[in-house]
């Protein structure tokens, strides 16, 4: 291996000078970057992207001493993610739960960690209000693919809810 | 004398929670269960070539009872009354409580919605929905808090109601606590106007129906006292 030699003292120390510099702008780099895009979950429902475009980010919490609603510290153990499960499934009628996540959740008036929980939506799509029915149309309400609800850690409450399909 | 003010203060106590139980309270219409679309409100149907791109109304929040595996809502709506696609924004009640929400069914993006937040009893926030550059845009209370883009949507109609998915749940509303529609308005290309709009009533026998004025209307169920 060839030894690099630099004529001056000048020279090593400008050499020296980029390659620190390069080093610190690559770690700069990567720290803004995990820092920005932060690893998105998506649900066999629907995708990471699609929640995206309508604004719900539900990404890996980056630190799993949740910040909830109560300021209790939440351990996303088993049991948790049961109990999440039957509250989430509680309230929208007895909807069979899909997949359930630990997550940190963006969306609306939300923005703390949660369980995000993927649900049937078959019953809830029956249960929401449409345009007003003038006469008979000639539509029928589109089917529901997905079922979000976002659920506190703390309390078991629903933060939000989000619904949709093709 | 100072029994009798310690009455004075007891009643008065007692009057004001019977008051705020009154505003708060969900009742049973007793009316078998029968799953649809009942709805009590009115619409403003625009001849062909003319548009509607707004709806809004400060809607009374108010708690209905609620059937099993049903919701009872209040809303306004831009729609398009043929296809039946529409964006609609108002509060929702469902047996996890009441909530703001907003839901479209478009060409572009299909069908969403989501419910946020609980809103007041009592309280009458402004719901309101516009349509813009192929967007529908939902505010409460002045604030967008969500813009549905490029939904391919093409309609006229401003519709502001009471719905249920139930006959068995309450209408918004009751006897003595009609649910209004104050400063209910529709956007043309002058700009707001009056919403002023015609009746739809599934049942008049179960929905009170009253047109205050051009722009206030007020909804109930006819079986529910408060």
């Amino acid at each position: 291996m060839r030894k690099l030699k630099f004529k001056t003292k000048r020279s090593y120390f400008l050499a020296l000078f980029v390659v620190a510099a390069a080093a610190g702008g690559l770690l700069v780099a990567s720290t803004v970057m995990s820092a920005s895009s932060p690893t998105l979950i998506s649900f066999h429902a629907v995708s990471s992207d699609t929640l995206k475009a309508r604004g719900t980010i539900i990404s890996v919490p980056v630190d799993t001493s949740a910040t909830t609603e109560n300021s209790a510290a939440i351990v996303p153990s088993v049991a948790a993610q049961a109990t999440a499960e039957i509250a989430a499934s509680k309230a929208f009628d007895g909807a069979a739960v899909r997949e359930a996540y630990f997550a940190h959740c963006v969306s609306l008036d939300v923005n703390q960690d949660c369980w995000a929980v993927s649900l049937d939506p078959s019953t809830f799509e029956t249960m929401l209000p449409g345009p007003l029915t003038v006469a008979p149309s000639t539509s029928t309400d589109q089917k529901l693919t997905y079922l979000v609800a976002l659920i506190d850690p703390g309390t078991g409450r629903v933060l939000t809810a989000l619904w949709g399909g093709p | 004398m100072r029994r009798r003010r310690l009455v004075i203060v007891v009643g008065v106590f007692l009057v004001t929670l019977a008051l705020a139980a009154a505003a708060s309270a969900s009742c049973h219409p007793a009316r078998s269960a029968l799953s649809g679309h009942w709805q009590d409100g009115w619409i403003s149907t625009q001849p062909v070539g003319v548009c509607v791109t707004g709806s809004s109304a400060n809607i009374t929040v108010y708690s209905p009872y609620v059937y099993s595996t049903s919701t009872s809502s209040a809303w306004v709506t831009l729609q398009n009354t043929a296809t039946g696609r529409y964006g609609q924004i108002g509060w929702l009640k469902d047996s996890n409580g009441l909530h703001n929400f907003y839901q479209s069914q478009t060409v572009g993006l299909g069908r969403q919605g989501q419910y946020w937040g609980t809103p007041t009893i009592g309280d009458a926030p402004e719901y309101k929905v516009t349509f813009s550059s192929d967007a529908f845009h939902y505010f409460l209370d002045g604030v967008n808090w969500y813009t549905d883009a490029n939904t391919g949507f093409s309609g006229c109609d401003s519709a502001q109601a009471g719905e249920t998915l139930n006959y068995a749940t309450q209408m918004p509303g009751a006897s003595n606590t009609h649910v209004d529609f104050m400063n209910a308005s529709r956007r043309e290309d002058t700009g707001w106007v009056d919403q002023d709009g015609s009746k739809v009533n599934s049942s008049t026998a179960d929905y009170g129906y009253l047109k205050v004025s051009s722009h206030r209307l007020e909804i109930w169920d006819k079986a529910c006292a408060n």
